[in-house]
């Protein structure tokens, strides 16, 4: 098979990685060599990829990280020891789906858990079902309006 | 110009690993989720503080956003922690959580709505495959200036994954960036091995393709002196 640009460009990632066959390589080379516009192209996407790897990870920022180990001991999972024994304490699951804190400031304005479930409870299993049962579902203000006083200093 | 050997290989996990012995690490790993998994919420714990930084660092480079990744971070370790007694232990850990971060991820871009990257990238890149004659690349990488210290084109580069359809980032950030090996990305994004490498090719196309844009704009003038590359 001989090799034309098109081909070079479908396995620059192969070439890359090297997990190209003794015998394609060779010939990828070869073309390579001779071409300038592939020559180019496979500078440059190794220099992308030199870029990505240099990229890095990203560490979590230190009061980030002493704000994430706080919620992580308190909300998420909490151990205490009860009549002798080590009992695991669950309380953000009880935190219905989507209404997670955003930001610092309203990680400790967590909401307290539902009524249900008290705080500190013992739960066996994390609660999945996040909702209350009905009878202690507040019922809904139903026809209750707020009339709203017109400004008379207008 | 003789052709370099571009990348050394991954090889198998060294012994010891900055000083430490990495078979201590890995079996100390085990008997944490094994601890995790029978109810000890204290081994749940140190185990999500041993992977926090990876988890945020993927999720800030799926999401793009500091607040957005710690969000991620949270919702992650709910869900792993609500799921630890499914994982079967099929995969390491690792591989798990990341799963669980790229899903997270993905519902929460799905939730905020995020505007669908458009598919003209990718019908541009397509015919740019198709046609390779069509726009001669400059070899930028040539210039001294647009060394690997210049953070101009970091940033460029940063900006650019967050522009990537999310199919495509989630397999250049677990391969490129993160340094997972294929066949972990193949089972992090439940796809086949072949299906990954498709998917990370044209990520990296994207993104060099980006970046050419950007250079031809920006230092234009400055490449037209530049030799092109002669090889041999």
């Amino acid at each position: 098979m001989v090799l034309d640009c098109a081909h070079v460009l479908l396995m620059l990632s192969d070439l890359v990685d090297e997990t190209l066959s003794e015998e394609l390589l060779d010939e990828m080379r070869e073309h390579v060599e001779t071409c300038e516009c592939c020559c180019a192209m496979l500078h440059t996407f190794t220099r992308t990829l030199d870029l990505c790897h240099c990229m890095g990870t990203v560490r979590l920022p230190a009061a980030r990280r002493r704000e994430y180990h706080h919620w992580l001991h308190v909300e998420v999972c909490h151990t205490e020891v009860r009549h002798g024994r080590t009992v695991r304490v669950c309380k953000s699951v009880t935190v219905p789906k989507g209404s997670l804190p955003r930001h610092a400031s309203t990680v400790r304005a967590l909401p307290a858990p539902d009524k249900h479930v008290l705080e500190g409870e013992i739960v066996e299993q994390p609660v999945r079902d996040t909702h209350p049962p009905a009878q202690n579902r507040r019922p809904h203000r139903r026809g209750v309006r707020v009339k709203h006083r017109r400004n008379k200093t207008q | 110009m003789a052709m370099k050997k571009t990348r050394t290989t991954r090889t198998n996990a060294p012994e010891t690993h900055r000083g430490f012995d990495v078979s201590k690490i890995q079996a100390d790993e085990h008997e944490l989720l094994a601890r995790a998994r029978a109810g000890d919420a204290a081994a749940f714990e140190t185990l999500m503080k041993r992977y926090e930084d990876k988890v945020y660092s993927l999720a800030y480079r799926m999401m793009g956003d500091k607040d957005e990744a710690f969000d991620v971070l949270q919702e992650a370790t709910i869900s792993a922690y609500q799921h630890l007694g499914a994982f079967k232990g099929d995969s390491a850990f690792s591989t798990w959580l990341y799963r669980i971060t790229v899903n997270a991820a993905l519902m929460r871009k799905r939730s905020m709505k995020h505007a669908a990257v458009s598919s003209e990238d990718d019908d541009k890149l397509a015919q740019y495959i198709d046609h390779p004659r069509g726009e001669r690349p400059v070899d930028w990488a040539s210039d001294p200036v647009l060394n690997m210290e210049n953070t101009e084109l970091k940033h460029v580069l940063e900006e650019t994954l967050t522009k990537l359809p999310d199919k495509y980032r989630s397999a250049v950030v677990l391969k490129d960036i993160e340094e997972r090996p294929l066949e972990e990305v193949a089972r992090i994004l439940n796809i086949s091995v072949p299906a990954t490498k498709s998917r990370l090719h044209r990520a990296r196309l994207l993104l060099r393709w980006h970046l050419e844009k950007y250079v031809r704009q920006v230092y234009g003038d400055r490449l037209k002196s530049v030799a092109p590359a002669r090889a041999g």
